[in-house]
């Protein structure tokens, strides 16, 4: 029995150092249990439809079938929020603009009931299937002169996306002419120290407000206010 | 504890019978224990374990364990002998548990695991495998060899 006793004791030595000798591999893993909460929202978009032709801003655009093609300047902004007690650490945002886009989370459908009724459930966590879009931007930076990518806790902080595309006209008409679309927009993070890839999105079918070439949805400015852009980061200023 | 290098086949059935035995022997009773044909013969092997200085005799002519010696690949836990194979399985037992507790998590979270890390676990599984069958045949082994000899003594 004593013999038994001793076995099963070295056994259990041996293995504990097994242990020990895997913990830098180990203590990063379990750090994975520690998770955010990311909140996104898309509180601003804007669109236009330059002059290409226009002898005034002097931008010409040789389009070989003009009537194919529209050349779009955009501006989303997306208001993120950090709602967990712990640092975070954002650094992927995405947003996407089309007039059929469907989120599948899980098992939960959001948005497009077209695409709903043409998807065939996947084993998928996480999907976004779109049709026709006009955006989709999707930017990873860890690093840009004077931009943090800490979001603080309770903290929150608008974040602008901004580029210009060439879109078919089939997908212009069915968004900006017709002015209903869905705004999708994504954000990613993990606590500072390490920690789960966390993930925070928004949909919504909007209708934009046409001004001429131009189209607006704002749920953030209020009449008096105005954007101050600062690289990535977006803040809200009175007019002057 | 001295190392050994010639302690091998017979002889070394003799040493742990006498090991087990724990107590001064005579050739009579090493050829019953360890299952020799004869008396002649286990004299042989006592006075090979008295030349290599692993045992010596005492005034009445028995022989007396000097102390344990170090058997290659293997260690002593009280009485017996035990082979290193074993606590080397359990060492890498306790990597992959540690490895499947990783996997654990990851799957949890949500977290894709990488290839590299698949590699390692299915490198330990093997090591595992391997050390436990190795040990295991070897411990067996060594037990037949000794119990030869407890099965002849309870025979005769």
């Amino acid at each position: 029995m004593r013999f038994r006793v001793k076995l099963a004791l070295g056994s259990v030595i041996a293995l504990v150092l097994g242990l020990i000798v895997s913990l830098p591999l180990l203590f990063p893993n379990l750090q994975l249990t520690t998770r955010i909460e990311i909140d996104v929202d898309v509180v601003y978009a804007y669109f236009d439809v330059p002059d290409f032709g226009s002898n005034i801003t002097g931008l010409w655009k040789n389009f070989s079938e003009p009537q194919d093609y529209y050349s779009i300047s955009y501006f989303i902004v997306l208001n993120i929020t950090n709602p967990s007690d712990s640092i975070a650490s954002v650094s992927e945002f995405e947003a996407a603009v089309a007039p059929e886009i469907l989120v599948q989370n899980g098992t939960e459908l959001l948005g497009s009931k077209k695409l709903a009724l043409q998807s065939s459930k996947s084993n998928s966590e996480f999907a976004v299937s779109m049709q026709n879009p006009i955006i989709h931007d999707v930017r990873i930076t860890t690093w840009l002169p004077g931009w943090s990518q800490y979001w603080s806790p309770h903290e929150s902080r608008l974040i602008g996306l901004t580029g210009m595309v060439d879109i078919w006209n089939i997908a212009y008409q069915e968004t900006l002419a017709n002015g209903t679309m869905y705004l999708y927009g994504e954000a990613e993070g993990r606590p500072v120290g390490g920690g789960a890839q966390t993930r925070g999105f928004s949909l919504n079918h909007v209708q934009l407000q046409k001004m001429g070439r131009e189209s607006l949805y704002n749920a953030i400015l209020a009449e008096n206010q105005i954007f101050r852009i600062d690289g990535l980061d977006v803040h809200i200023d009175t007019r002057p | 504890m001295p190392e050994d290098e010639e302690l091998e086949g017979t002889t070394l059935k003799v040493y742990l019978y006498m090991v087990k035995e724990g107590k001064p022997v005579g050739p009579r009773d090493v050829m019953r224990g360890a299952f020799l044909s004869s008396p002649s013969v286990a004299y042989r092997h006592l006075q090979k374990l008295e030349t290599l200085g692993f045992v010596l005799r005492n005034a009445h002519g028995d022989y007396v364990l000097k102390e344990k010696v170090n058997i290659g690949g293997h260690l002593w836990i009280g009485r017996n002998l035990v082979p290193r194979l074993i606590f080397y399985s359990f060492f890498f037992i306790g990597i992959l548990s540690a490895e499947t507790v990783i996997i654990a998590v990851r799957l949890l979270v949500h977290e894709p695991l990488q290839t590299d890390f698949v590699f390692l676990c299915i490198i330990t599984i093997i090591a595992t495998v391997l050390f436990f069958s190795e040990g295991v045949v070897s411990f067996l082994k060594l037990k037949r060899q000794t119990n030869s000899g407890t099965e002849s003594r309870q025979g005769s």
